[in-house]
């Protein structure tokens, strides 16, 4: 399921998409040369 | 990949505050993931890392340098053992810095989403649907396409969230399309 930028579930399929709603989220940082 | 909520480019590494691409300081040229570790570990991460570029050259400058910029203890645990187990298989010398993540600045907009720029008609309905630059570079659905056109997703996995993205029709098509030809 994702969220809307407002954090909110997305309602309708005009409504952008930002974030899957898990709590868990990591970040990785890498430099590709 | 499944997991990766969101991707984006930018510098990090050095001590220069505000880099920009033609004024980097001593930053190197970066790429943030943001990921659900239920869902993709980053041993799986470290393995697209190594897949993904050539560790074998000294960096001829700090900009194009080859690193991993770990977040935290577990990060660089994993992130040694990986380096370890990847010039063992590939039998060379590796260039690869592991090193403490530090600020990281975000890249200027023209830099982000190299894959989905290239693709003109879908980045033209994503502007339209999210409006701010800013709102696109952070999504996941953008994140998740840019994905899918480097290459990095198969079909099924494509066919089974392709309808949460709230794309057109003809922008679902065109990515369908893409990733058929590309894996």
């Amino acid at each position: 399921m994702f969220l809307n930028p407002a954090g909110e579930p997305r309602s309708t399929q005009s409504q952008p998409i930002d974030r899957e709603t898990s709590p868990d989220v990591e970040t990785a940082t890498f430099a590709l040369g | 990949m499944p997991g990766v909520v969101r991707t984006r480019v930018g510098y990090a590494g050095g001590q220069k505050e505000s880099p920009t691409y033609h004024d980097l300081g001593d930053h190197a040229e970066t790429v943030e993931i943001d990921y659900d570790p239920g869902k993709v570990s980053y041993e799986e991460l470290l393995e697209i890392f190594w897949q993904s570029h050539s560790p074998f050259s000294p960096p001829w400058s700090r900009q194009y340098m080859s690193a991993i910029f770990c977040h935290g203890e577990e990060q660089r645990a994993l992130a040694l053992s990986s380096r370890e187990t990847a010039a063992a298989r590939l039998g060379r010398e590796i260039f690869t810095e592991v090193l403490p993540a530090t600020t990281f600045y975000l890249a200027e907009g023209y830099h982000q989403k190299y894959m989905l720029r290239r693709s003109p008609e879908i980045r033209a309905e994503l502007d339209a649907l999210y409006g701010d630059p800013e709102a696109l570079v952070a999504s996941t659905v953008a994140a998740r396409i840019n994905g899918y056109l480097g290459g990095h997703g198969s079909r099924r996995a494509l066919e089974e969230e392709i309808a949460s993205f709230g794309l057109s029709r003809k922008s679902a098509d065109l990515l369908s399309r893409a990733v058929r030809s590309t894996v």
